[in-house]
């Protein structure tokens, strides 16, 4: 497969990541600090003027386009020898997939700083309501996804582990790598099954309360179709352990397709408040730039080696 | 459909009295049925970003009062009978303020005369404005 494929993937991601995510988030920020306390809010009108002109998405929007050009600039060749994926000893896709992953890590960790930090500020500057309102309804699972999609998620990854332990146990296994793998699942088993718990039990937020129901839906079940990577995954890793043989390779796959995981939900995300505050145009055509990369993928994916 | 709480931090009310005297109007009116499911003390805690303690408190009462049952793992209900021990609950605490009034009246030298005409011109005054 070429890499012109992995690079509008990521192309995709930096995109939804650094374009669409800011500007999203920027329009409910004040929405947040009011759903904590809207008197506050009213009495601060310098604060709310502050947080209305924040530069932050500003540099996150430069930073997706250092990454662009970055990316860009790798896959057509114009980049310092000594990290080329021959200097390296690397296939070119595990290079360009290493350079995606340098760029979105500061990005990321600055991304969720700033997270942090503002909700800190939050939680220590703005008092919660003295009013304040809940649902005497319980939350549980099937409350957000319908029964039978639960059991057959859960039934198959019960079946995806119980064949890697038949295999463990019959000594079917063909390659020396296959207790990194098994451990490998066991281990990220667990974490995968806490996304859909925890979108299920996290108190409402301002978000839930913008957006309605449907915001925490959308979160369980992302989170619950997520837990379905491990024995797709699993599966294949499964027949290569039996059959000694590469069907194509499943970690340039893998790590794609958590990728356009990632991206969907972005983008998904997004759609929430177009009716609240309506997309602006830059939103549009970002959130519009990102699925025709994603088409771009799909068919030159889909057009040959 | 669901029935939300609202409670006010601030007011003089204790806020797990809040919750009890919801949950009581709640079930008086219907909104909330018998055997209807209640959120967990810890969701309930969270949501309302109040201590555990003072939900579990709230709990403890309507539980006591014979309002919910506690079902184990299976969580919290309202009781089939939980209408009648509500008005059962405000007739006792009626009766209890009664009381405690006449008795006050009575020890100002108050006939029981003078006290049942009294209370019965306020008790007209009070229906008027209902």
């Amino acid at each position: 497969m070429s890499e012109w494929v992995d690079l509008v993937i990521y192309a995709t991601l930096i995109i939804a990541f650094w374009f669409v995510l800011p500007m999203w988030s920027a329009r409910f920020t004040l929405a947040t600090v009011a759903d904590r306390n809207a008197q506050w809010l009213r009495d601060h009108p310098d604060v709310a003027a502050k947080l209305s002109g924040s530069q932050v998405r500003w540099l996150c929007h430069a930073w997706g386009l250092v990454s662009l050009a970055a990316l860009f600039a790798f896959q057509v060749g114009l980049w310092p020898g000594q990290w080329s994926p021959e200097a390296l000893d690397m296939a070119r896709w595990e290079t360009l997939k290493e350079l995606n992953t340098l760029l979105l890590l500061p990005g990321l960790v600055a991304f969720i700083g700033a997270g942090v930090l503002f909700s800190r500020w939050l939680n220590s500057t703005v008092p919660l309501a003295a009013r304040r309102q809940a649902t005497l309804e319980p939350r549980t699972l099937d409350d957000f996804v319908p029964r039978w999609a639960g059991t057959a998620v859960y039934a198959l990854i019960a079946l995806h582990l119980a064949a890697w332990l038949a295999v463990a146990a019959g000594g079917w296994h063909m390659t020396p790598e296959f207790w990194d793998r098994f451990l490998l699942m066991l281990a990220m088993t667990p974490v995968f099954l806490f996304f859909p718990r925890l979108g299920v039990r996290r108190p409402p937020q301002a978000l839930d309360r913008i957006f309605g129901p449907a915001f925490r839906r959308t979160e369980v079940r992302y989170g619950l179709a997520m837990n379905l990577v491990l024995p797709i995954v699993g599966s294949l890793r499964l027949y290569e352990e039996l059959a000694d043989a590469v069907a194509f390779d499943v970690s340039r796959a893998t790590h794609l397709g958590l990728v356009l995981c990632v991206s969907a939900g972005i983008l998904r995300l997004a759609q929430f408040g177009k009716e609240q505050t309506g997309p602006d145009a830059a939103e549009r055509w970002s959130a519009t730039s990102a699925a025709t990369v994603l088409l771009a993928a799909t068919v030159l994916a889909l057009s040959g080696p | 459909m669901a029935v939300d709480i609202v409670i006010e931090t601030n007011a003089p009310e204790p806020v797990y009295e809040q919750i009890v005297r919801q949950i009581h109007d709640s079930v008086k009116s219907g909104r909330l049925r018998p055997n209807t499911a209640l959120p967990t003390v810890r969701q309930l805690a969270e949501d309302l970003a109040v201590n555990r303690n003072t939900i579990a408190r709230a709990f403890r009462i309507l539980e006591d009062q014979g309002v919910i049952m506690t079902a184990g793992r299976k969580g919290t209900f309202i009781r089939p009978d939980a209408a009648r021990e509500v008005v059962k609950v405000k007739a006792t605490r009626a009766e209890r303020v009664l009381r405690r009034v006449i008795k006050s009246l009575l020890i100002d030298g108050m006939s029981r005369k003078e006290i049942a005409h009294i209370f019965d011109a306020a008790l007209g005054l009070e229906a008027r404005k209902v």
